[in-house]
């Protein structure tokens, strides 16, 4: 009984993953089809989108080689931070918090590499994806503050950067305890904390596809 | 040993994403309700603007087409009467040209007759630009404006003038002088006031005079009513004149006895 528990619970982890997988094709082809009404910081999101896809079919496929998708997870990190970091670069007006973001970016580099040569390639780079979440979690609330202090938007639904900080704030909110524990926790559980980590994938890209859609209203 | 380490963990990943999650989202839907509510508010604020600033329009409209009725009727009623009075006399003058005694007597009342109408033009052309406004400027113009209401001996005033020469734009001091013209006559007509003062001191930063009267006065909130009321049109010139020189207007009044409107205008020395 319960094997067949645990063999239901593994199926549903695999369909999830299947499903996070597949729903990177979404925000793809919503930027395929509004790429002409994408800012520079858009753009970057929708380039993430589709080394995500490229990165998760790499891992997909060599997942039985040890060392291979963890070294794709870590270049897919550092890949993410910095099309991130190009988001909102572009979108913080304000100069000192561009700079900030700039020599975040160039800092976080450092810190991967570090991380990579602490941990190994065994290892997930747990370390590097944290400071990410931090980071990113930060500018997120950061935007947030100012789109409210400034008040540039008759109605902020409409706009595809509140869109996208919401599914950065959900995906980078929801991972940050995965990412912290995941080396510490057994092979089993991480197999079923991936599941939770798979639905906010799957949120993330729904979340960022209505943003890259929203594209074509630019209140600014 | 290793399984029951890693619920623990498993434990605090599973608690800590679900608050997390709570967290995001409860910032998510907070951005997305506040946004709304303050754009809502901001808009309510907006129109009531908008209709503030239509109500002060139609108010400058309305007393721009009561002064030009004003002027109309002067001229036809008294300019008008005269110049036909004297052409009927130079009718007459053609008509005796041969009466030397009768043409002397024609054309010396024609003559008082023009004076007349001089004066009468010098008249609406003061009411329309105060001279002395114009050269000497608010204060001598206050003065002036002392000066003819104490002759007309409906009520006494005095105005006690503290400016050090100090001079406005020629375009605030006459926005100025209107209301303030305007403040006395509402006196004049409506406060059944013996006694007008009037104080105008320079300050650093602004322009203060203070108008008191021992009549019936009002507050600021009988001004707003009688403002937003067919009958406040000179109220809402006042309102308007002050607001387009960035001043401000209060209204006071303790008692049957003790009132005062004040008006305050940034000023730059």
């Amino acid at each position: 009984m319960k094997r067949d528990m645990s063999l239901s619970i593994a199926d549903v982890i695999n369909t999830f993953g299947k499903i996070a997988l597949w729903t990177s094709l979404v925000p793809i082809a919503v930027g395929v089809f509004r790429f002409r009404q994408l800012s520079k910081g858009l753009v970057s999101i929708f380039v993430l989108a589709g080394i995500s896809l490229i990165s998760d079919l790499l891992i997909h496929q060599y997942s039985n080689l040890k060392d291979v998708p963890s070294f794709v997870g870590r270049i897919f990190t550092v890949s993410e931070f910095a099309l991130i970091s190009i988001f909102f670069f572009y979108e913080f007006s304000r100069k000192p918090a561009r700079r900030i973001v700039a020599v975040l970016a160039l800092i976080f580099i450092v810190i991967a590499v570090i991380d990579f040569v602490l941990q190994g390639v065994m290892l997930m780079d747990n370390l590097s994806m944290t400071i990410e979440s931090i980071v990113f979690l930060t500018y997120s609330m950061v935007l947030f503050y100012f789109m409210l202090k400034d008040m540039i938007y008759p109605n902020i639904l409409q706009t595809s950067q509140f869109w996208i900080i919401a599914g950065i704030l959900v995906y980078f909110g929801g991972c940050i305890f995965i990412f912290i524990c995941s080396n510490y926790l057994s092979r089993e559980m991480v197999i079923r904390v991936w599941g939770i980590h798979n639905l906010l994938v799957i949120a993330y890209n729904v979340l960022i596809s209505i943003g890259l859609w929203k594209a074509r209203k630019q209140y600014r | 040993m290793e399984s029951q380490e890693a619920i623990p963990v498993g434990l605090l990943v599973a608690i800590g994403t679900c608050a997390m999650l709570i967290l995001v989202v409860s910032i998510v839907l907070f951005v997305a309700l506040y946004q709304r509510k303050v754009m809502a508010q901001q808009m309510t604020i907006q129109a009531a603007e908008n209709r503030h600033q239509k109500e002060m329009l139609n108010a400058s409209l309305e007393i721009a087409e009561q002064e030009r009725e004003k002027i109309a009727k002067n001229i036809h009623d008294d300019v008008g009467t005269l110049l036909n009075v004297i052409r009927l006399q130079m009718t007459r003058l053609s008509r005796n040209a041969a009466d030397q005694a009768k043409t002397e007597e024609l054309v010396k009342e024609s003559l008082s007759m023009v004076d007349e109408s001089i004066q009468t033009v010098r008249g609406i052309a003061h009411d329309l630009m105060p001279p002395t406004l114009v050269k000497l400027g608010l204060d001598k113009g206050l003065v002036e404006m002392c000066r003819q209401i104490n002759a007309s001996g409906q009520v006494k005033m005095d105005a006690i003038i503290d400016t050090n020469d100090r001079r406005l734009a020629a375009r605030t001091e006459l926005q100025l002088y209107r209301a303030i013209r305007e403040i006395v006559n509402n006196i004049l007509k409506h406060s059944r006031a013996t006694h007008v003062g009037m104080a105008v001191r320079a300050t650093s930063d602004a322009l203060v005079v203070q108008i008191t009267h021992n009549g019936i006065g009002i507050t600021n909130e009988t001004a707003t009513e009688l403002a937003q009321s067919q009958k406040g049109v000179g109220l809402k010139s006042i309102q308007s004149r002050v607001q387009l020189v960035n001043g401000t207007v209060q209204y006071l009044s303790k008692g049957q006895s003790d009132s005062a409107v004040i008006i305050e205008v940034p000023a730059v020395w």
